[in-house]
C-alpha cells in the first residue's frame, strides 16, 4: 500500500500533497426492543487527496483508486481556483517526515471474538434493561469499527495506524399512562472488547434510574449551583470550552479570536482543562492524526489562563503557534478537521460531598444527553438530578437542560473533586462525526447555572 | 448492480439493491473570505436478500467486491432477523425534472464570483457591524434501486444549494439564509439586504424578565418542533409502544391553523424523489391537517408491523449523518413543510406587543423527545415589544411541550422559507399569562406546568 500511494502521490504537482487510504471495517448488531433488527460486518474504503499550490488548498475524495487520478486533477484545479483568489494564502506547518506503522494495544481483540458472542452480550445487557416492569422498548447497539489508516505525503511520512474502537450502547425508554421518560448507557473502549464484558451494573443501574424518573418531578427552572458529575463536567468542558479551543473555529471569526488569546482569563483559578489524544487506555486514543502528525498533550487552560489551542497543519501556520496533532476525519469521505481527542478537567482536591455541601440550595446533575455550543452561548442536557437542599441531595428531579456562557460561566465553577473520570463514548457531530471524541472530568461545583425545565 | 441481483437471486427468495452516486463540490467563505474548496465523488452499493421470513443485509463502495457482498448478506440471513415485507413492483417512472444538465458546466469561479457577491452585499448592509459565512454546494446525485421484483428505479438529481449566515460578535450565532435549485442560481440583493436589515435591529442586547411572552419560532427554528411531532408520528414509534400519537388518528391534536405535510414531488426542485430508497412510490401524506392527525409515515419494514400501507417514506438517513449505503432504509420525513398561512412577517411582529423570534435554537436533540418535551437555547432570540423588533436576548432559554405549544398557535406567515430540515414558514404562538385550554386528552400530554411555555 506504501508504495502504491506514493506512486500515485508523485502524479501531484504541488508544494505539499497527501493522500489517505481508509478501509473502515465496521461490525453492527442491533436489537430493537427484543427483536434482532441488525447483524453483520461490512467494508467501506475510499481516498482522500490533498493539495497546497501557489497558497491553494484543496481536498478531493474517491472511492475506487481508479477516480483517483481525476481526484488529483480536481484537487489541483480547485487549489489553483483559491489561489487565483488571492485573498487567502493558506500555508502548512509541515511536521517531522515519520515512518510509523503499529497496532493499538489490545485487551481481546474484538475482531476475534465471535459474532454469537458479541450478539449473546448484547442480549444479556439488553435483557438486564428489559427485564423492569416500566421499560417500554430499547435500541440496543453492539458497534465496532475499525479505521484502517493509510498516510503518505510529499515530505516522505508513511503512517499506518488502525484504529479499533467498540462499544455497547442501549437507549432506553420507560413508560406509565402516557408519559415516557429516556436514558441511554453506554460501554466502550479504543482497547479491547475486554472492557464492554461484565459490565451488567451500568445496564442495570441506568435502567433503574429511568424508571424511577417516571415518579420524579421536572426540575423548576431558574438559576442554580449546580454540581456536575465527572460525565457532565465531561460534555459542560468540551462544549462550552473544548469546541473554542479548536483553531479552525475561531482562525476565520476575528470577534472571537480575539477573546481567545493565549494569556486571557477565561476560568477560574481551579479550572486546568487538558486535551490529550495520546494518553492510553481512553476511547480517544491515537499517536497520529489523520496528516500524519503525532498527537500530543496540550494544557489549554492553565488554573483559569487560556494557555494552548489544538491544530491542524493549516492553522498552526496561521497562528504561528506549535503541531498538535488534532486532525482527525471520520472516514474515508473526508478531509481531516481540527478535534478534540480527549478533553478534560484535571482533579482536583475537593471531595464530592464537599461540593455538594457547598453548593447550599442547588442542583445535583448526572449523565449526559447531549450538548450544543454556537460560540459564546452553549447548552448541555441532562438525564436527570436531584435537588440540593441545605447542602444535601433531596428528591430525583428530571427534564434539565443548562445554558451557559463561555465568558462567564467557566469562571464560576468554584471546586471540582480529586477523582478522574473519562467518557467511554466520543460521538461529536462537528461537521463530521467522531466516534472517539473523548471527554471527561471530576465533579465540578459551577455557581448561578440556567436550568430550564419543561 | 444487475449482476449483483442475479447473484443474490441465486441464494434468496428475493433481493433488491440500492445504488447511489454523489459527485460535489463545496466552496466556502468566511469572514468574507475564500478558506476552501472541497470535492468528492462517492458511490457506494447495497444489498437486502430476503429468504422466508428472514433478512440479510451488507454494502459496499467496490461493485467488483460483489460475491463478498452477497456472501455478506447471507451469512447476515442467517443470525436471525425476521422481516415480514415484500419488495415493491414496477412503477413509473415520473418526471419530476429534478435534473438541469447545465450543473455540470457550473465553473468552481462562477460560485465563487456569486459567494463574493454575496458577501460584499452582506458587508455593506451591515457596516461592518457583522462577519458573513457564506458556502455553496453543487453537483448531481443518482439513486437506483432494483429488485427481484421487476422494479428498476432510478432518478438524476443536481442540485446548487447555498447558505448565507450573518454571525454576531463573538459567536457563531447567526442569521441565515438557505436556499436551493436544481441549477445555479443568485439570491436576490432584496433577500441580503433584508437580512441586513434584521441583524442590524438584532445587534442590541436586551434584557428582560419576563417569562411568558409570544413567541415566533422562525424556519431555522423549527426543527426542534418537528423533531417531536415526527418521533409521535413514526410507525417505528408506533409500533415500539413510544409515541403519544397513537390511537388519535382522527382527533384533532394542534390549532386548526397547523397543516402539516411531505411533499417529495415538488416539480423542478433539486431534492424532489418519486420513489424512495426502498423504491416506494413517493406521494404527497398530510400528516396533520386543520389541527387533526391523519397519518403514520413508515417504510416497508414498519408497514408490515403494523399493518400500515407503505408510505414511501423509506430513507438511508441516520440522526447524525452516515454513510447511506451502510445504513437500513428506516421511516423518515424527508420532504416536510408546514402549510403558509395569511399574513406577513412584518405583519405578524406588528402584532405583538411583548415577544421573541426564536432564529435558531440551541440542545433540540438534549430533550425528553417521545414526551415531546423541550428546552432550547435561544441561538438567537430577537426581542419585540410594541410590534417592534429592539434587539435580542442573550442566554435566554424557551421551554415547553411540543403538544401543548402546538394548540396555541396565533398566525402563521404566508411564505415558505428553505431550512436544513425543511420548508417552514414562521410561526406564531400565543404563551398566555393563564394556562391553555385543555387540549383533548390532556392528560396524555400534561407535563406538571399547567401545559405553558416559558422564557428562561
Amino acid at each position: 500500500m506504501k508504495q502504491t500511494l506514493r506512486a500515485y502521490l508523485s502524479l501531484v504537482d504541488g508544494d505539499y500533497a497527501d493522500i489517505r487510504y481508509e478501509r473502515m471495517e465496521r461490525t453492527r448488531i442491533e436489537l430493537r426492543g427484543k427483536e434482532l433488527t441488525e447483524i453483520g460486518s461490512n467494508v467501506t474504503d475510499g481516498y482522500v487527496v490533498r493539495l497546497l499550490k501557489s497558497g491553494g488548498f484543496a481536498t478531493a475524495s474517491v472511492t475506487r483508486a481508479s477516480d483517483l487520478e481525476s481526484a488529483m486533477k480536481r484537487a489541483t484545479l480547485n487549489a489553483l481556483a483559491m489561489a487565483g483568489d488571492g485573498e487567502n494564502k493558506v500555508g502548512l506547518t509541515l511536521p517531522p517526515c515519520v515512518e510509523h506503522e503499529s497496532l493499538p494495544k489490545l485487551d481481546e481483540d474484538p475482531r476475534a471474538v465471535f459474532p454469537e458472542e458479541k450478539l449473546a452480550l448484547l442480549k444479556n445487557y439488553n435483557s438486564l434493561v428489559t427485564g423492569f416492569r416500566d421499560i417500554i422498548t430499547t435500541s440496543a447497539v453492539y458497534e465496532e469499527t475499525i479505521r484502517y489508516r493509510y498516510f503518505v505525503n510529499s515530505m516522505g511520512t508513511w503512517v499506518h495506524e488502525p484504529l479499533i474502537t467498540s462499544s455497547i450502547s442501549i437507549r432506553m425508554v420507560a413508560g406509565r399512562d402516557g408519559i415516557f421518560q429516556n436514558g441511554r448507557a453506554v460501554v466502550g473502549s479504543s482497547d479491547g472488547f475486554l472492557k464492554i464484558r461484565n459490565r451488567d451494573e451500568v445496564f442495570q443501574k441506568k435502567a433503574e434510574t429511568v424508571t424511577r424518573l417516571l415518579d420524579a418531578e421536572p426540575v423548576p427552572s431558574g438559576r442554580y449551583n449546580v454540581v456536575l458529575n465527572p460525565e457532565m463536567a465531561g460534555v459542560f468542558i468540551h462544549e462550552a470550552f473544548g469546541h473554542f479551543s479548536e483553531a479552525d473555529l475561531i482562525e476565520h471569526n476575528p470577534s472571537l479570536r480575539e477573546k481567545m488569546k493565549i494569556g486571557a482569563r477565561l476560568g477560574s483559578g481551579c479550572l486546568t482543562i487538558v486535551d490529550d489524544p495520546a494518553m492510553e487506555g481512553q476511547i480517544g486514543f491515537y499517536r497520529f492524526d489523520d496528516e500524519g502528525v503525532e498527537g500530543r498533550r496540550v494544557v489549554l487552560m492553565d488554573q483559569g489562563i487560556l494557555s494552548g489551542r489544538l491544530h491542524s497543519m493549516r492553522t498552526a501556520f496561521a497562528y504561528g503557534e506549535s503541531l498538535t496533532g488534532h486532525a482527525v476525519a471520520e472516514d474515508s469521505r473526508y478531509a481531516p478537521i481540527v478535534r478534540m481527542g480527549c478533553i478534560f478537567a484535571c482533579p482536583g482536591e475537593s471531595g464530592v460531598d464537599e461540593l455538594i455541601s457547598k453548593a447550599g440550595d442547588g442542583l445535583y446533575v448526572l449523565d449526559s444527553k447531549g450538548g450544543q455550543t454556537s460560540g459564546e452561548s452553549f447548552t448541555f442536557g441532562a438525564q436527570y438530578g436531584y435537588l440540593i437542599r441545605n447542602g444535601k441531595p433531596g428528591p430525583m428531579v428530571r427534564d434539565m437542560n443548562l445554558m451557559g456562557n463561555l465568558f462567564s460561566t467557566l469562571l464560576d465553577v468554584e471546586g471540582v473533586s480529586s477523582e478522574l473520570v473519562i467518557s467511554e463514548t466520543g460521538g461529536c457531530g462537528k461537521g463530521q462525526m467522531n466516534i472517539r471524541s473523548a471527554m471527561g472530568g471530576p465533579h465540578m461545583l459551577i455557581r448561578n447555572v440556567k436550568v430550564g425545565g419543561v | 448492480m444487475e449482476k449483483i441481483l442475479s447473484l443474490a437471486a441465486r441464494v434468496g427468495d428475493s433481493a433488491e439493491v440500492f445504488h447511489t452516486e454523489l459527485a460535489e463540490t463545496e466552496i466556502i467563505f468566511e469572514d468574507s473570505t475564500l478558506t476552501g474548496i472541497n470535492s468528492t465523488h462517492q458511490r457506494g452499493y447495497s444489498l437486502r436478500l430476503r429468504k422466508g421470513d428472514r433478512l440479510g443485509f451488507s454494502y459496499t463502495k467496490n461493485p467488483a467486491e460483489r460475491f463478498d457482498l452477497v456472501k455478506k448478506a447471507e451469512t447476515f440471513l442467517y443470525k436471525g432477523v425476521m422481516a415480514f415485507f415484500t419488495f415493491p413492483k414496477q412503477h413509473g417512472p415520473v418526471e419530476l425534472f429534478s435534473f438541469d444538465p447545465l450543473i455540470e458546466e457550473l465553473s468552481v469561479e462562477r460560485v465563487i464570483k456569486e459567494l463574493k457577491r454575496v458577501c460584499a452585499i452582506i458587508s455593506g448592509s451591515v457596516q461592518g457591524k457583522g462577519q458573513c459565512n457564506s458556502a455553496a454546494c453543487f453537483g448531481t446525485k443518482l439513486a437506483r434501486v432494483i429488485n427481484t421484483n421487476g422494479l428498476d428505479v432510478s432518478q438524476l438529481s443536481s442540485f446548487y444549494k447555498v447558505t448565507c449566515q450573518i454571525l454576531f460578535p463573538n459567536s457563531h450565532e447567526s442569521l441565515r439564509h438557505n436556499s436551493s435549485d436544481i441549477c445555479f442560481s443568485m439570491i436576490t440583493e432584496s433577500r441580503l439586504l433584508d437580512l441586513g436589515r434584521i441583524y442590524k435591529a438584532a445587534l442590541p442586547i436586551v434584557d428582560i424578565k419576563e417569562r411568558e411572552m409570544d413567541v415566533i419560532f422562525s424556519p431555522h427554528a423549527m426543527h426542534a418542533l418537528m423533531w417531536r411531532l415526527q418521533a409521535g408520528a413514526s410507525a417505528a414509534s408506533l409500533y415500539e409502544g413510544v409515541s403519544r400519537l397513537k390511537g388519535m388518528t382522527g382527533d384533532k391534536i394542534t390549532s386548526d391553523k397547523i397543516t402539516i405535510l411531505d411533499d417529495p414531488g415538488v416539480v423542478g426542485r433539486p431534492d424532489s424523489r418519486w420513489f424512495d430508497d426502498e423504491g416506494v412510490p413517493t406521494s404527497k401524506l398530510e400528516l396533520i391537517k386543520k389541527g387533526v392527525l391523519c397519518s403514520f409515515f413508515t417504510n416497508l419494514d414498519y408497514a408490515s408491523k403494523t399493518g400500515l400501507e407503505p408510505s414511501g417514506h423509506g430513507y438511508r438517513n441516520g440522526m447524525w449523518g452516515g454513510d447511506p449505503i451502510s445504513l437500513q432504509p428506516v421511516p423518515t420525513l424527508s420532504h416536510c413543510s408546514i402549510l403558509p398561512g395569511d399574513k406577513s412577517l412584518d405583519e405578524m411582529i406588528a402584532d405583538i406587543r411583548r415577544g421573541v423570534i426564536i432564529m435558531g435554537v440551541l440542545g433540540a436533540h438534549s430533550g425528553n423527545i417521545p414526551n415531546g418535551d423541550f428546552s432550547l437555547g435561544l441561538n438567537p432570540g430577537l426581542y419585540i415589544e410594541g410590534g417592534k423588533m429592539l434587539g435580542r436576548l442573550k442566554n435566554k432559554m424557551f421551554s415547553g411541550n411540543v403538544y401543548n405549544l402546538l394548540n396555541n398557535v396565533s398566525s402563521i406567515e404566508n411564505k415558505l422559507y428553505e431550512s436544513d430540515y425543511g420548508l417552514y414558514p414562521h410561526v406564531c404562538f400565543d404563551c398566555p399569562a393563564d394556562p391553555v385550554p385543555a387540549l383533548p386528552r390532556q392528560s396524555r400530554f400534561g407535563q406538571g406546568v399547567d401545559g405553558k411555555s416559558f422564557f428562561r
